[in-house]
């Protein structure tokens, strides 16, 4: 599912006291089967961005195109009706552990596939394989989800989504206050789940993330788009203009090169990719 | 001289099974400790009793060689500060002065010599151009730094960072990291103990406690914890990272020793 943002502009409550413009003439387009990282501080519009991907805020100016789509303020052109792109764009929000709400585990996630019409054996069938794909037992199924610790409720969350087989997956800082070991195995989740030919789009505040997975990155500063680059290209640039955090990597690798050791920086992602370039560039 | 002594320290929460299970260790002063250990290995918890907020079940725990119970438990408090891990719920004060002020009051230091005791101590955390700034004019590591100048006006001898920088995006962290820096290097005699789930911050202090199912798992020097970095990462705890690039290029057959400084490293990476 090939996304457009086409000069987009966004204000909360427009002519109200409260006016707040959050993204201004944003233009991006990002690649079916991409794994984008989305970055910027806190407040650069980065969530905003987000909320427009399946329809949730519609652009105060500008058009964005998913699939075929038109989110757009002209009445003739909008797309009427949004509930099967919220089908197809599945969106995992900021502390979705507490957006869970149902009696069991199986039920929460079951909820989705069921509101947009699936049987209830196929519901139950896909929402079980989910759970797996997630790491959850199936001891833990009939548990009630409140009973689970942060980490694994995020997990149910994300099997939520799943279950309603998007197309597109959008997650809103998926690993914030996950240990490195959660952290780790939820984002080889979604390297799973990007490699099966999905798109994902996340968000996160972890340049190393971003780095070892990513395979574009949206860079966003005061409501605008400044950079659209490869994580290899980001991060050799001096990046700090846009006051991100150098991965440790990137750091070390630089040194590295700056004394004179040939690496080729856009193969470099985690510490074993790393280390297969000094093994090389020691050998030159 | 042993400032903290934790003997055989138990306790736990009304559900009876063992939070902390028989943990001894002491603290020295002047030293800087972390204590580590993932979500639910029963540091949070050592915190609290160290703290004085909770009251052990078994075993012995005293500071000072005062025991921790109800007649000297005010006494231990005034020699320890606290930093938690909230910004928000420990900024009181409208204005960072009154902030400090606050705690200031509360031990009756007289009006006159206030003014000074916060610039000296704002100064120290380099907040002193933000006396008069509210707290939403600042960010969650300017009001840690806060927190910590109101600590350090109250004269402690034992400061404990209670996860004081979970809650901070990568530049507040190093914010503190560096401000925890220079406060040992002014205050030589000044204990820390420091709850963390930042590995490259525990790798920094004198001595490292980890935790793991509410029993000490290993403790020592940084050296020492790292000789178990198979072990640790067992447990699911990182080691640092130039510790781990170190390990993985002694496996493609570079030995390196160097895992302390980026461009000692990067030096010996290339010789």
């Amino acid at each position: 599912m090939q996304i457009k943002f086409l000069d987009v502009s966004y204000t909360y409550s427009p002519k109200t006291p409260y006016e707040f413009n959050a993204l201004k003439d944003v233009n991006l387009d990002i690649k079916e089967g991409s794994f984008t990282g989305i970055v910027g501080k806190t407040g650069c519009g980065k969530s905003t961005l987000i909320q427009h991907l399946n329809g949730l805020l519609i652009p105060t100016s500008g058009e964005v195109n998913v699939d075929t789509y038109v989110l757009t303020n002209n009445k003739k052109r909008r797309t009427k009706k949004l509930k099967d792109l919220r089908k197809k764009v599945g969106v995992v929000f900021q502390f979705s552990e507490n957006q869970l709400f149902e009696e069991t585990i199986l039920k929460d996630v079951m909820f989705g596939p069921l509101n947009f019409g699936a049987k209830a054996e196929d519901a139950r069938k896909i929402s079980i394989e989910c759970l797996k794909k997630v790491g959850i037992p199936e001891s833990y199924f009939e548990k009630s989800p409140f009973e689970l610790s942060g980490g694994e409720k995020r997990r149910v969350a994300i099997a939520g989504i799943l279950a309603m087989s998007p197309d597109v997956l959008v997650l809103d800082e998926p690993t914030a206050g996950l240990d490195p070991t959660g952290t780790k195995e939820i984002m080889n989740l979604f390297k799973t789940i990007n490699e099966e030919g999905k798109t994902v789009i996340f968000v996160t505040h972890d340049m190393s993330l971003v780095l070892e997975y990513a395979t574009n990155v949206i860079v966003m500063k005061d409501k605008e788009i400044v950079k659209e680059a490869t994580p290899a290209e980001l991060f050799i640039e001096n990046q700090e203009e846009y006051n991100l955090e150098t991965p440790q990597i990137s750091l070390l690798a630089k040194a590295l090169i700056d004394k004179g050791l040939k690496l080729d920086l856009t193969k470099v992602k985690d510490i074993s990719s790393l280390v297969d370039e000094i093994v090389k560039g020691r050998a030159k | 001289m042993n400032l903290i002594e934790v003997k055989d320290l138990s306790f736990y929460y009304e559900n009876e099974k063992y939070v902390l299970d028989k943990v001894s260790f002491v603290i020295e002063s002047g030293k800087y400790y972390s204590i580590i250990g993932h979500n639910g290995s029963g540091k949070s918890t050592l915190a609290k009793l160290l703290m004085g907020l909770l009251v052990k079940k078994e075993g012995s725990i005293s500071a000072f060689n005062l025991a921790y119970n109800r007649q000297n438990i005010e006494e231990i408090r005034s020699h320890i500060g606290i930093v938690f891990q909230n910004p928000d719920n420990q900024f009181i004060g409208s204005t960072v002065q009154d902030d400090i002020a606050f705690g200031l009051e509360n031990r009756r230091v007289p009006h006159e010599e206030m003014s000074d005791i916060i610039l000296k101590f704002t100064k120290e955390v380099g907040m002193s151009d933000y006396l008069e700034k509210e707290p939403e004019m600042l960010s969650g590591g300017q009001k840690q730094r806060v927190a910590i100048a109101g600590v350090l006006a109250l004269n402690p001898d034992v400061i404990i960072f209670d996860e004081a920088t979970s809650m901070l995006d990568p530049v507040g962290r190093k914010d503190i990291h560096d401000t925890i820096v220079k406060l040992r290097e002014k205050n030589p005699n000044l204990t820390l103990i420091s709850i963390t789930h930042d590995i490259e911050e525990a790798f920094q202090s004198d001595e490292i406690i980890v935790l793991e199912h509410g029993k000490i798992f290993a403790k020592g020097k940084p050296e020492e914890i790292l000789e178990k970095a198979s072990d640790l990462k067992r447990i699911g705890l990182n080691v640092p990272f130039l510790y781990e690039v170190k390990e993985e290029l002694s496996k493609r057959g570079i030995k390196v020793n160097e895992y302390k400084d980026i461009q000692r490293m990067v030096d010996e990476i290339c010789k």
